[in-house]
């Protein structure tokens, strides 16, 4: 198959019912590079036009509406905490990504591709801040360095259909980056390198599984924002 | 309402198993006692006053608990209770055994015990349940599961791993035949375990690690330490002797150690 067959191989999945998740994952198994199946997916392209909602579920939008709640709020405490163009401009994308699923009423794999609006390429050391231009509303100005110079790891923070952290970049006491390190299908470089052999591991993509079980093994999911995490680590600079 | 709540007990009571799932210890905790004996009701009811009195002695989060006055220093080390002294001496052995990647001790210099106090507490309920002749059950504590015997089905009891991207979603089927399952991963309440010797350092790639030791409280101290350690968790439980593992990346990859493999045949 080359890429333009996956990407009929795909329309035609979505097509049967099939949702992007287990499309995904099977094209996981099968060999295909995620970046290659994110672009057959149009999470890189057209990232905020999806296709209707198939099976809309009161539960999840719940979560989104919470999701974008806690959004706006992370974003007025940037800027009540922050005061620059820059670091406002850095936030504002989040915001207007977490803002779309409660307005859409959107299932979980809108959401994630929603959120990959924020983060234009896979890799997270490649996402900038994408309106360095200015075009956010000045904030009130605070006095500068307040936070000190370094590079700042969130925590992990669970946004229900995966796991989200950042990493904030601080230079001159602003903003100068936020970085992504874990996001819902997405990759960062260092996961590749930390793929090394192991060659009595056996390896595979995990699948899902109907069988009747007696308890399930894991853990539980909250409806906790990733502006959780961005607050996590823009604490860690306020405290360096 | 009445007529619906008793639908809903006998939908779990039959002749051949009961079983009861209560929050405690801030998780849903549950038990489940296969065959029909007359002291089956007060067997479970005495599993569930074991969690609730192992929470009031030992939540971090309740202030009266021995351990909230042990970390506000309102008692010495002497003073503890026998109990508090074996999770502390666990603790300890836990720490050493793993390489320092299993420590109670917070960054903030105080102790949060949690980290055996759960597979602890399945254990002597499990141990409470044989000592009294109950040999097929399963034990459950936040996701941290053992069994014993069969299922109400006559089965060997089946377990599911879940699938850290989605809640509904199982990824595995494990017979743990008696051995103790337990899954440490960061989407539960946030990241909830750090690695000791860097704790600014997030733990990313491995999104969940299931371990399968010979009871439950072996299965969760190692389960916790091994998922500390990153992706190098899986070969550190595949050199434990007696322990097996499923690792599962954020990418949506799986490793499993050699022998996991038998624990998912149905034979």
């Amino acid at each position: 198959m080359n890429n333009a067959n996956l990407t009929n191989y795909v329309q035609q999945r979505r097509a049967a019912g099939i949702n992007d998740d287990a499309i995904r994952r099977s094209l996981l198994a099968k060999g295909w590079h995620p970046d290659e199946i994110d672009e057959a997916l149009g999470l890189r392209l057209a990232a905020l036009s999806v296709g209707p909602s198939a099976r809309p579920q009161r539960m999840r939008s719940k979560i989104a509406l919470m999701l974008a709640l806690a959004g706006i709020t992370g974003v007025y405490a940037l800027w009540q905490v922050f005061g620059t163009n820059t670091s406002a401009a850095a936030v504002l994308p989040l915001s207007a990504a977490t803002q779309q699923p409660a307005q859409t009423q959107s299932q979980p794999q809108q959401s994630t591709t929603v959120h990959n609006a924020t983060e234009p390429s896979s890799a997270p050391s490649s996402n900038t801040a994408p309106s360095q231009t200015a075009t956010a509303p000045a904030a009130p100005p605070k006095p500068k360095g307040q936070y000190a110079d370094g590079i700042y790891t969130g925590s992990v923070a669970n946004a229900y259909y995966g796991n989200v952290q950042v990493q904030a970049i601080i230079q001159g006491g602003k903003i100068a980056n936020v970085k992504f390190l874990q996001y819902p299908y997405t990759h960062s470089a260092s996961m590749y390198i930390n793929q090394q052999a192991m060659p009595y591991l056996t390896q595979e993509a995990i699948q899902a599984q109907s069988a009747n079980v007696s308890g399930v093994s894991g853990a539980t999911f909250t409806s906790e924002a990733f502006a959780q995490s961005l607050s996590s680590a823009l604490n860690k600079a306020k405290n360096a | 309402m009445m007529v619906l709540a008793g639908i809903e007990k006998r939908a779990l009571k039959s002749a051949q198993s009961l079983r009861e799932t209560q929050l405690i210890m801030g998780m849903p905790i549950t038990v489940e006692l296969v065959g029909h004996r007359p002291d089956r009701e007060a067997m479970l009811a005495d599993t569930f006053a074991h969690f609730t009195a192992i929470d009031e002695q030992f939540s971090t989060y309740k202030g009266t608990s021995e351990i909230s006055r042990f970390n506000r220093g309102e008692c010495t080390e002497a003073e503890l209770s026998p109990d508090l002294r074996k999770i502390f001496a666990l603790g300890e052995t836990t720490r050493l055994e793993t390489r320092g990647f299993f420590d109670m001790r917070r960054p903030d210099g105080l102790i949060d015990p949690s980290g055996i106090v759960k597979g602890w507490a399945i254990r002597n309920a499990a141990e409470a349940l044989r000592a009294r002749g109950f040999d097929n059950f399963y034990v459950e504590a936040g996701g941290d599961i053992q069994t014993a015997g069969i299922d109400a089905r006559g089965l060997p009891w089946a377990i599911g791993i879940r699938s850290p991207f989605a809640v509904h979603e199982i990824v595995k089927v494990l017979f743990p035949r008696g051995k103790g399952v337990a899954t440490s991963g960061t989407s539960i309440r946030g990241q909830h375990i750090y690695d000791p010797h860097a704790p600014s350092m997030p733990l990313t790639e491995v999104v969940s690690l299931t371990v399968i030791g010979p009871d439950i409280l072996e299965a969760d101290r190692f389960a916790t330490a091994a998922f500390a350690m990153g992706s190098a968790g899986i070969g550190f439980i595949e050199r434990l002797d007696g322990f097996e593992g499923y690792e599962i990346q954020a990418n949506g990859m799986a490793r499993a150690t050699t022998g996991f493999a038998q624990l998912t045949a149905t034979e």
